[in-house]
Formats: C-alpha cells, sequence, structure tokens
C-alpha cells in the first residue's frame, strides 16, 4: 500500500475521478459536501452574500472547467477547490483598496467580530464542531482566520502582526497541531 | 532541508493555507514529488483544515446550485468550452460570466420595464373600461330613443296610410269658457275603431289629476283613455271607441273617472 492510498480515502478518488470525467453525479455530490464550507469562507471575505452568491457560483463553474488542471499530488481536492473560491472571492471584492481596508477592520478586533457580522444558517450537525474551535487560543484562531479566511499571504500576516516570517511559520504550524487535536485527526 | 525538517517548518501549514510566495511554493511542491512523507503530512494538515472549514459551514442559497448546473450544461453543448484542459488564466476569464450578468441585468431592467408599463397601461385600460362603460350607457340610451322614434314612424306612416284611405275622422276639438286657449285634434279611425289624440296646446296638470278623454255616443259619455302627457305634437293612442258624435276632454282625479267631471271640461269637439 502506497502512502498515496493510505491517505487519500476512497471517496476522495472516487469524487476526483468522476470529475475528470466531467460527470455531472459526481459533480453534484461535490457540491453538496464542499459548498456551505467553500460558501462560509467567501462569505468571510466578500462584502455582501449576494456577491458571495456569485462568487460560489463562479467557484463551481470554474472547477468544473478547469477538473483536467487539478493535481492530486499537490494537495487534496478541497484545497484546490478552497483556493478557486478564496480567489475569485478576492478578485471580487470591491476594489484591492476596499478589500485591504475590510481585512483590517474586521480583523483587528476579536475574532467574534467576524462571526457575528455573518448571521446565516448555520448547519446544526456542525454546531458542535464550533465549539471545538472555540477552544482554539484566540490569537491562533485569529491567525488561521485571517490566512485560511481571508486570503493573508505569510508575509502580510508578519507585517500585520509585526512579527518575522519564521516566527508566522511556527505559529501557523502550532496552530493547526492544536486544530489537529481538536478534530482528532491523525 | 531534509523532510522532517520542512515537516517542523511550518512550511506545509503554509502550503496547505496557499500563504506562501511562489518560490517557496515551488520549493515545496518540488520536496513534494520527492518526499512521499510529506505527502502523508499534507494530507493530514488539508484534512484538518478541511474540517475545520467543515465546521464553519454557511448553507448557501438553493437556487445556486441550479445555476451552476444550467451553466455547465450551456457551457457542455456550447463551444466556450472546446478543451477543459486549456491553460487555467485563460479559462478561468471572468468575461462569460460577466456577460451573463449583464445579460440577466439587462433581462431584469427590460422586466421591470415591462411591469411597470403594464401598470401604466392598466391604469390606462381601467380608465377606458370606464370610459367605454359610459358610452355604451349612451348607446343604450341611444338605441332606446332610435327605437322610439322607430316606433313613432311606424307608427305615423301607418295612421298617414290610413288617413289617406279616408277611413279615419280627424275631429277638432276646441277650448271651452274654462281654457280657451286649449286646442286637442282626435283621430278615429271608423274602420277598426282605434283612436289617436294629438295633443296641440292644454295646460299642464294639476297634481293628482289627469285628463280623460271621453267619446258621446248617443248623448252618452263613453272612457276613451286618460294622460297626462301634454308635450306639443305627441301622438297618443288612446282606447278603442265604436260610436261617437263628439269627443271632449275633462280634468279628472288620478285613475280617471267613470262619469266625466262636466265643470272641469277643457275642449270639445263634434264630429
Amino acid at each position: 500500500m502506497t502512502i498515496t492510498e493510505k491517505n487519500i480515502d476512497t471517496s476522495e478518488l472516487e469524487l476526483i475521478a468522476g470529475l475528470r470525467s466531467y460527470d455531472q453525479k459526481v459533480f453534484s455530490k461535490i457540491y453538496d459536501l464542499y459548498s456551505a464550507a467553500l460558501y462560509g469562507i467567501i462569505l468571510r471575505i466578500v462584502d455582501s452574500s449576494a456577491v458571495a452568491d456569485d462568487v460560489l457560483q463562479e467557484t463551481f463553474i470554474k472547477v468544473w472547467k478547469n477538473a483536467g488542471k487539478y493535481d492530486e499530488s499537490k494537495g487534496r481536492l478541497f484545497t484546490w477547490m478552497v483556493n478557486i473560491a478564496r480567489n475569485s472571492a478576492i478578485d471580487n471584492t470591491r476594489s484591492k483598496e476596499v478589500k485591504h481596508t475590510s481585512k483590517i477592520q474586521n480583523t483587528s478586533d476579536d475574532v467574534s467580530i467576524m462571526q457575528e457580522s455573518h448571521s446565516y444558517i448555520v448547519n446544526t450537525d456542525t454546531l458542535d464542531m464550533s465549539q471545538h474551535v472555540n477552544k482554539l487560543p484566540p490569537e491562533q484562531q485569529k491567525l488561521i482566520e485571517l490566512i485560511y479566511f481571508n486570503g493573508y499571504t505569510q508575509q502580510e500576516v508578519s507585517d500585520e502582526f509585526g512579527i518575522p516570517l519564521g516566527t508566522v511559520k511556527t505559529r501557523v504550524r502550532n496552530a493547526i497541531l492544536e486544530l489537529k487535536k481538536i478534530f482528532k485527526v491523525n | 532541508m531534509n523532510s522532517q525538517e520542512i515537516i517542523e517548518s511550518g512550511l506545509l501549514e503554509l502550503y496547505a493555507l496557499n500563504a506562501l510566495g511562489e518560490k517557496e511554493k515551488a520549493d515545496i511542491e518540488k520536496a513534494l514529488s520527492q518526499y512521499p512523507a510529506l505527502q502523508n503530512e499534507l494530507r493530514s494538515i488539508e484534512l484538518t483544515l478541511e474540517k475545520y472549514a467543515l465546521s464553519r459551514e454557511v448553507a448557501a442559497p438553493e437556487h445556486i446550485k441550479m445555476n451552476i448546473f444550467e451553466e455547465i450544461n450551456k457551457t457542455a453543448s456550447g463551444k466556450e468550452i472546446k478543451s477543459p484542459q486549456t491553460d487555467i488564466n485563460n479559462t478561468f476569464k471572468p468575461e462569460p460570466y460577466a456577460r451573463m450578468k449583464y445579460f440577466y441585468a439587462a433581462i431584469a431592467v427590460l422586466l421591470l420595464t415591462n411591469i411597470f408599463s403594464n401598470l401604466f397601461l392598466l391604469d390606462k385600460i381601467n380608465k377606458k373600461d370606464e370610459e367605454l362603460i359610459t358610452l355604451q350607457k349612451n348607446f343604450e340610451v341611444m338605441t332606446e330613443d332610435f327605437d322610439k322614434v322607430k316606433q313613432n314612424i311606424a307608427f305615423k306612416d301607418n295612421f298617414i296610410e290610413q288617413l289617406a284611405t279616408g277611413e279615419v275622422v280627424k275631429v277638432e276639438m276646441k277650448g271651452v269658457e274654462l281654457s280657451p286657449d286649449s286646442k286637442t285634434l282626435v283621430y278615429w279611425n271608423k274602420n277598426n275603431n282605434e283612436v289617436f289624440l294629438k295633443v296641440q296646446n292644454l295646460p299642464e296638470p294639476p297634481s293628482g289629476k289627469v285628463y280623460q278623454l271621453w267619446a258621446i255616443a248617443d248623448g252618452t259619455p263613453v272612457d276613451a283613455g286618460i294622460f297626462n302627457n301634454i308635450e306639443k305634437d305627441s301622438l297618443l293612442k288612446m282606447k278603442d271607441i265604436r260610436n261617437a258624435q263628439a269627443f271632449a276632454i275633462t280634468l279628472e282625479p288620478e285613475g280617471g273617472s267613470i262619469n266625466p267631471t262636466l265643470e272641469q271640461m277643457y275642449v270639445i269637439g263634434n264630429i
């Protein structure tokens, strides 16, 4: 058993194969699995839910059209989709300047502001998980939010917090190690 | 850096978060292809982030999925997606989608314009409806009038016909002391006993009173009908009379009388 086979579960392989062969049933399954997670990320980046709707649609159309570009050796399907969603969302913020300003405003205070700013329907199945996430120390949570949901680069985080690049790496690693424990990922 | 050093550096985490610069990203991708252990570690980081994202999920509006499938079915059968494996930068062009946006915006504008003009037209139609109803009523009144005129003409034609055959007797009735200016005519058809009264001049009857026409046959007054229409030149059909030497009109209480009130005689005329 190779390492790749061990770490990409069968359903992921099926999804990838289905997507590559433009199987609409599989694509529908991918949408059902991931659209809400992607929508949650998009909502944290764009200014309105109307824009988020457009971005989500755009994201899945890009996923469909670029299925052939996906390379599983570079990461999981969901990671690839998140990157597409995040880039589309950033492109759809009103302007780079507005994007930057809103980023700072949204994140300069506590992370809870961001959570509260979107009062959308939250999947009740995942509410428990949300509780777990709150166990993450606020500083680490903020770091992950900025990078994962707001698309900050390592350099931007370094500038924002006034910490060296090396420290950013360490803190991100520690934050994800914490998350691994919370979500019981080996 | 060996694989363990890379794992401990935090670079894989930033790679999974897409937060590395181009150079570092390329380095990691190269290392990933070399060290399977790195892939293993990366999967576990990605899975963690994936669970994190799933814990923050927000249900998207239902119509989006439908829109996406409409869109991919359109492009699948159309020309837009000839080679799905073309360069990512080319296929990521937002133009077709942006164009759709304009298209939908144009449709929305058209729909709104349509709605407003429909409301405007509806208002106009309602007004026109009212006008139409008024016109219709007027038309009905005119039709009634016209029918009356037609009947009158037919009646007069028939009347003239009768006059021409010499069967009709014309009786001129003149005012008496009570009302010297009064004047009426009776046309009596001896053949079919029909009696017509033509008012030329009669005073307005007081309220509660009517005029009554009498035919005097062998000295006895016979009721020939009541009337209160004193319009000049109106021709009134009265009761049939078989025998008469004279006609007279008296003023009587409403409903008429069995015997004439002679003190209230207005006109009289002998045949």
